[in-house]
C-alpha cells in the first residue's frame, strides 16, 4: 500500500521497472523526464557507473492529480539488471505498489527475460508480497530492432498466467510507448488502492 | 510497510521534530520510510530536491546495512557523513522508519546525535501505533476516493 498523508492530502506510490541488463529501463526513465512538463516531475538521479550500466538505481520522482482532493506522487525506479546486483535489486523493490517489467524482444534476449521475471517472483516473495498481486504491465521493448520475438511468442515465455498482464509495445529509445506505459501501470496502481480503500481495508 | 498520517499523527511527530531541532541546533529534518518515501519534514528543503533526498537516505542506509552484514554486524543503527560545510546523520527508528538530520559545521555534531538518539526513542511508539492500526479513516469518514484522470502523463 502507498504512504498516504490525510494532513497534506497526499499519496505516494513506488513504482519499479525490473528485466534483464540493458532492456531499457534507464532509458524509459529518461525519456519520461524528457517529456514530462516540469510542475509534473522533481530532481532525476541515475547512481551509475563511468560505463553507464546502472549500479544502483535511477530515481525520478512525478506528480499528478488523480485523485479527487489529493496530490499523488509517483516514485519511479530502475533496479539494475545484471544477475550479480540482486541484493540492490530487493532493496529497490521494497514497499513497492506496482512493477513496469520491461523485456528485450531481441529473439537472443528470451533466456535473459525469463530469468530476470523469474527474480522478480523470488524477490517479491521474500518480502511477502506475490507476482499475481502486484499491479504489473509488461512492455515488450526494442520493436525498432530485426530479429524480434513476436508478442505471442513472447507472452507463451512470460505472460502465461492465468490472468494474462497488459502489455505495451514500445521503442524507448525513439519515445514510442513509453508513456503509454506510465499511463497503464499508474492507473492500475491507482485502481489497486481506490478499490481497497473503497472497501474498507 | 505503508504509514497512513492523519492530522493528529503529523501534529506529534511535527512536535517532536522541531523540539529535536531547538535542542540539538540541527537545521533540518526528515523523516523517510526505508522503501525511500518521506514522511515529514521540518525545516529548509529544496523542494523539488526532497523525494531524490529521501530516495538516496533509504539507499545510503541500506547499502550500509550491507556493509554492516559483510563485517558480521546486524546493522549500523545510525549512519554519519561528514561534509566541508554541511554533515549530515541518519538514525534508525525501529525497523521502518529513517530520521535524517542535517546540520552546519557551527553545529555540535555530539549534540546531534545525542538528541537523534532521544527523539527517535521517542518516535518509535508513535509509529509502532502507527503501524499497527489496521484502518486509518479519512478526516471525512463519508469521504471515497474517486479517480479524477487516468491518461496522467502526455
Ligand atoms: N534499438 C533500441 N535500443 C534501445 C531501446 N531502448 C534502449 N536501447 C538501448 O539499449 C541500451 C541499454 O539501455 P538502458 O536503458 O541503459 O538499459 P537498462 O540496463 O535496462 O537500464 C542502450 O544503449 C539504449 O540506448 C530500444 O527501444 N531500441
Ligand atoms: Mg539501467
Amino acid at each position: 500500500m502507498p504512504q498516504v498523508n490525510y494532513a497534506k492530502k497526499e499519496i505516494q506510490f513506488k513504482i519499479v521497472y525490473y528485466g534483464p541488463g540493458m532492456c531499457g529501463k534507464t532509458t524509459n526513465l529518461q525519456v519520461i523526464h524528457e517529456k514530462v512538463p516540469a510542475k509534473a516531475k522533481g530532481k532525476m538521479a541515475s547512481l551509475a557507473t563511468s560505463q553507464d550500466r546502472t549500479l544502483f538505481f535511477d530515481f525520478l520522482p512525478l506528480k499528478a492529480e488523480a485523485i479527487e482532493g489529493y496530490v499523488c506522487k509517483f516514485q519511479m525506479y530502475t533496479v539494475p539488471g545484471q544477475v550479480k546486483y540482486n541484493s540492490t535489486r530487493k532493496l529497490v523493490l521494497r514497499s513497492c505498489d506496482g512493477v513496469v517489467f520491461v523485456a528485450d524482444s531481441q529473439l537472443s534476449k528470451m533466456q535473459e527475460n525469463k530469468e530476470s521475471l523469474l527474480n522478480l517472483e523470488e524477490n517479491l516473495q521474500a518480502q511477502g508480497d506475490t507476482l499475481a498481486k502486484m499491479p504489473l504491465v509488461f512492455q515488450y521493448n526494442k520493436k525498432d530492432l530485426p530479429q524480434i520475438a513476436p508478442n505471442q511468442y513472447m507472452d507463451f515465455l512470460l505472460n502465461n498466467g492465468s490472468v494474462k498482464v497488459p502489455i505495451i509495445e514500445a521503442s524507448a529509445i525513439k519515445g514510442d510507448g513509453v508513456l503509454d506505459t506510465l499511463n497503464a501501470i499508474a492507473k492500475l496502481v491507482i485502481q489497486d488502492f481506490v478499490a481497497k480503500k473503497n472497501q474498507g481495508n | 510497510m505503508a504509514f497512513e498520517l492523519n492530522v493528529a499523527d503529523c501534529e506529534r511527530i511535527q512536535k517532536d521534530l522541531n523540539e529535536f531541532l531547538d535542542l540539538s541546533e540541527a537545521q533540518a529534518t526528515l523523516l523517510c520510510d526505508r522503501g525511500g518515501s518521506i514522511l515529514f519534514s521540518e525545516g529548509e528543503f529544496q523542494e523539488d530536491a526532497i523525494d531524490l533526498i529521501c530516495a538516496l537516505v533509504a539507499g545510503s542506509f541500506a547499502a550500509t546495512k550491507e556493509l554492516a552484514l559483510a563485517l558480521g554486524e546486524d546493522e549500523f543503527s545510525a549512519i554519519f557523513h561528514q561534509g566541508k560545510n554541511n554533515s549530515i546523520f541518519i538514525s534508525a527508528i525501529g525497523e521502518e522508519v529513517l530520521l535524517l538530520s542535517i546540520f552546519s559545521e557551527n553545529t555540535n555534531a555530539g549534540l546531534v546525535k545525542m538528541y537523534a538518539k532521544t527523539a527517535c526513542r521517542k518516535m518509535q511508539g508513535l509509529f509502532a501505533e502507527i503501524g499497527d492500526r489496521s484502518h486509518v479513516e479519512a478526516e471525512d469518514v463519508t469521504a471515497s476516493f474517486v479517480i479524477k484522470k487516468e491518461n496522467l502523463f502526455e
